[in-house]
């Protein structure tokens, strides 16, 4: 409870004095409140597929090159490039599927809330209550 | 302080400090561009060119992986796909692996500050193309496998195709851009390869100008004025003293040029204080010479002087034979001139004496005459008178007797007189006798006054003062003639009235006779001359005029003193000093 408030405040700080920011959403019934950027690197090449409740992990990807999505690779360690070399090589040896790089940050929204066991990234103005926020990605600015 | 007046040991410590010091620096400067030089080779052989080794091997392994891609599309058997999909796989491996090399040496460069900025853009361009690259890869591998085959193919020749071309052109681009900067960097590292040789060259050059400039400053500072002084020491040894040394510095050398100048200057002073006293000796010398030369000369003179009187000796001694026989003839004229005066003195007494006794004679004439012419009256009285009483009563004849008896005492008195001339005359008498006898020295006064009283009657009044005398041994003659000298001397030193006055006394066993007169005096410079011989106030002729010298010789004979004072105008006195014998 605290911790939301304190989300929440801290959104509204984010809001009113840094906007811009990048925030890794996940669905409500993801088991974890926070993730860490090695965590999140397993979860999108694919090394780690499935939540500790056993439920998979379902990436998203944003189309749209721009200042959210650099900030997020960014926060990955891998460039964009990289991320695909890496999901490529996993076609090819059959291990996954890239993720679904959506159209929109509304999509990516619509989509992680409404699809258990998905996570995604979204310009922290964008966040709604129909997710989860596992970490904030400050501007290095 | 200036660098001139350090002392000898700074000054070579500075000199060679400065030129160690730019060794040192030309040698840091060297090793630094060294340095430089080793990081330009470096940056050429660790950064350029393994990255463009780097970038050509990403270039080769998409060439690789297209290929592979190809040959997957077009493949018919799956067991052959497979290969080709493991083929793919390890080229992105590689193509991974590359790239971790590049990005590795990238941010090496970056941070040494060797990356281009050309670089950078080309090699995310690079990115962005593979990333494209990768997605159109990536979205083939979907259709594919979906049995999109057709679309598939499509997708590799048409977009895939251009995308790979431009990623190409943009690998061949980086590995040309870093071949330039390689060029470049070994162009620079060659220009600082020229610049150090230049610049180390040039610090060479400059230090060994500098060098040089020091070790002159050093010899300048330090040997010249060091053989300057050795120069001026040999002059000194050779005798020059007129040498000073600059004193340009305050160091030992400039201190020892000071104390060298001090020291020629003293020398030289001391020399000129030598010279000095051997040109005063010398000069001494010269003196003492012409001394000498004149003493010889005055010895010549005295001895030519000598001779001169040698001979003026014997004409001396001729001349004293001369005298002799001339003073001979001068007593003898003398003798004569004293018997002429004492002639004259005669002559004069016997005009005194006649005119004294004619007086005397005369008054007897007279009187005889009056009593013979009173005769004749008392004759005629007698014849006229007849009676006595008649006679008596004739008052002629008393007067007659009267007249008469007055005469006989008139003829008495005469006859006294002449008395008294003669006896006086007796006494001038013994003029020529030189019979000594014991006398009244008053007698002798008094009968020389007698002899003289036709001088002074009536004009000269005589004063005697006559004290107690003994009687005197003496030649009386003589002596009345001292007397009648002075006394008339003194007569006739008074013009008209006047006194003579005669004291007698006795004085310590002598006889003083003083005879002062009231005439008008000796002046001084004569007085002392008076009773010289043959003193004259007016004639070159010897004569005796006052008849002092006799008087002064006739006293001398009595063992006496004769002293004569006189104040002129106001008279003298001759004082006669005689022992009592």
């Amino acid at each position: 409870m605290h911790r939301t408030i304190a989300t929440i405040l801290g959104s509204f700080l984010w809001l009113s004095f840094a906007t811009g920011q990048v925030a890794v959403i996940a669905n409500k019934s993801v088991p974890v409140d926070e993730v860490t950027s090695q965590q999140l690197l397993d979860f999108y090449t694919g090394d780690v597929k499935l939540w500790e409740n056993k439920d998979p992990v379902i990436v998203t990807d944003l189309k749209p090159e721009g200042e959210v999505k650099a900030l997020f690779y960014e926060f990955l360690g891998k460039s964009p490039s990289r991320m695909k070399s890496i999901w490529l090589k996993k076609m090819l040896s059959g291990e996954g599927d890239p993720p679904e790089a959506l159209k929109s940050e509304s999509e990516v929204l619509q989509k992680v809330s409404s699809t258990p066991g998905a996570i995604g990234f979204v310009s922290e103005a964008n966040i709604s209550d129909d997710v989860k926020v596992l970490t904030v990605i400050p501007r290095k600015d | 302080m200036k660098f001139r007046d350090l002392k000898l040991g700074t000054k070579q410590i500075i000199g060679f400090g400065c030129i160690l010091l730019i060794m040192a620096g030309v040698n840091v400067f060297s090793i630094h561009k060294m340095t430089q030089l080793k990081i330009e080779i470096d940056e050429i052989s660790r950064n350029w060119l393994p990255r463009a080794l780097a970038i050509s091997d990403i270039n080769k392994n998409t060439a690789d992986f297209r290929i592979k891609q190809l040959q997957y599309a077009f493949a018919v058997d799956p067991g052959e796909q497979e290969t080709y999909k493991t083929l793919m796989i390890s080229y992105i491996d590689q193509i991974e692996k590359n790239r971790n090399t590049y990005e590795a040496l990238k941010s090496d460069s970056e941070a040494r500050n060797l990356y281009s900025d050309s670089e950078r853009a080309l090699y995310d361009q690079f990115e962005r193309q593979l990333d494209r690259y990768l997605d159109l890869s990536i979205s083939h591998l979907m259709l594919s496998r979906e049995n999109e085959n057709e679309e598939a193919v499509a997708l590799l020749n048409d977009e895939a195709s251009d995308v790979f071309n431009q990623l190409s052109a943009t690998l061949l681009e980086l590995v040309n851009v870093n071949k330039d900067d390689a060029q470049e960097a070994a162009v620079r590292a060659e220009e600082t390869h020229h610049a150090s040789r230049v610049i180390i060259t040039s610090l060479l050059i400059a230090t060994i100008v500098l060098s040089i400039f020091i070790a002159g400053m050093l010899v300048r500072y330090i040997a010249e004025p060091v053989s300057a002084l050795d120069e001026a020491a040999h002059s000194v040894a050779a005798g020059n003293l007129d040498v000073t040394l600059p004193v340009r510095s305050r160091d030992e050398i400039g201190s020892l040029a000071g104390s060298f100048n001090r020291m020629t200057t003293s020398l030289r002073e001391a020399t000129q204080k030598m010279q000095q006293q051997r040109e005063a000796l010398e000069q001494a010398n010269s003196d003492l010479e012409d001394k000498s030369q004149r003493l010889e000369k005055q010895k010549t003179e005295i001895e030519q002087t000598n001779l001169r009187l040698e001979k003026q000796k014997i004409e001396i001694t001729k001349k004293n034979v001369e005298l002799l026989s001339t003073m001979e003839e001068l007593r003898n004229t003398q003798q004569q001139l004293l018997m002429k005066e004492k002639m004259a003195a005669l002559g004069d007494l016997v005009a005194g004496i006649a005119h004294e006794i004619n007086n005397p004679i005369g008054t007897v004439t007279s009187s005889t005459d009056v009593t013979g012419r009173c005769l004749q009256k008392i004759e005629i009285v007698l014849e006229q008178s007849s009676t006595i009483e008649q006679l008596r009563s004739n008052p002629q004849l008393p007067k007659a007797i009267k007249i008469i008896k007055d005469n006989i005492r008139v003829t008495l008195t005469a006859g006294h007189r002449i008395a008294t001339i003669v006896k006086s005359l007796k006494n001038f008498a013994g003029l020529d006798e030189a019979t000594y006898r014991v006398v009244d020295i008053h007698d002798g006064l008094d009968s020389t006054l007698t002899l003289l009283e036709s001088e002074f009657r009536g004009r000269i009044e005589i004063e005697k003062q006559y004290g107690e005398l003994p009687k005197v041994g003496c030649y009386p003659s003589q002596l009345n003639q001292v007397f009648m000298n002075l006394l008339k001397n003194a007569v006739q030193a008074i013009e008209n009235k006047g006194v003579v006055r005669i004291q007698t006394r006795r004085q310590d066993g002598r006889v003083e006779i003083k005879i002062s007169d009231s005439g008008r005096g000796i002046p001084a410079e004569k007085l002392s001359r008076i009773f010289d011989f043959g003193f004259s106030s007016g004639s070159e002729r010897v004569k005796m005029g006052s008849g002092l010298v006799t008087a002064f010789n006739i006293i001398q004979k009595h063992d006496g003193e004769i002293l004569a004072n006189s104040e002129p105008g106001k008279g003298s006195t001759f004082t006669v000093l005689l022992p009592v014998r």
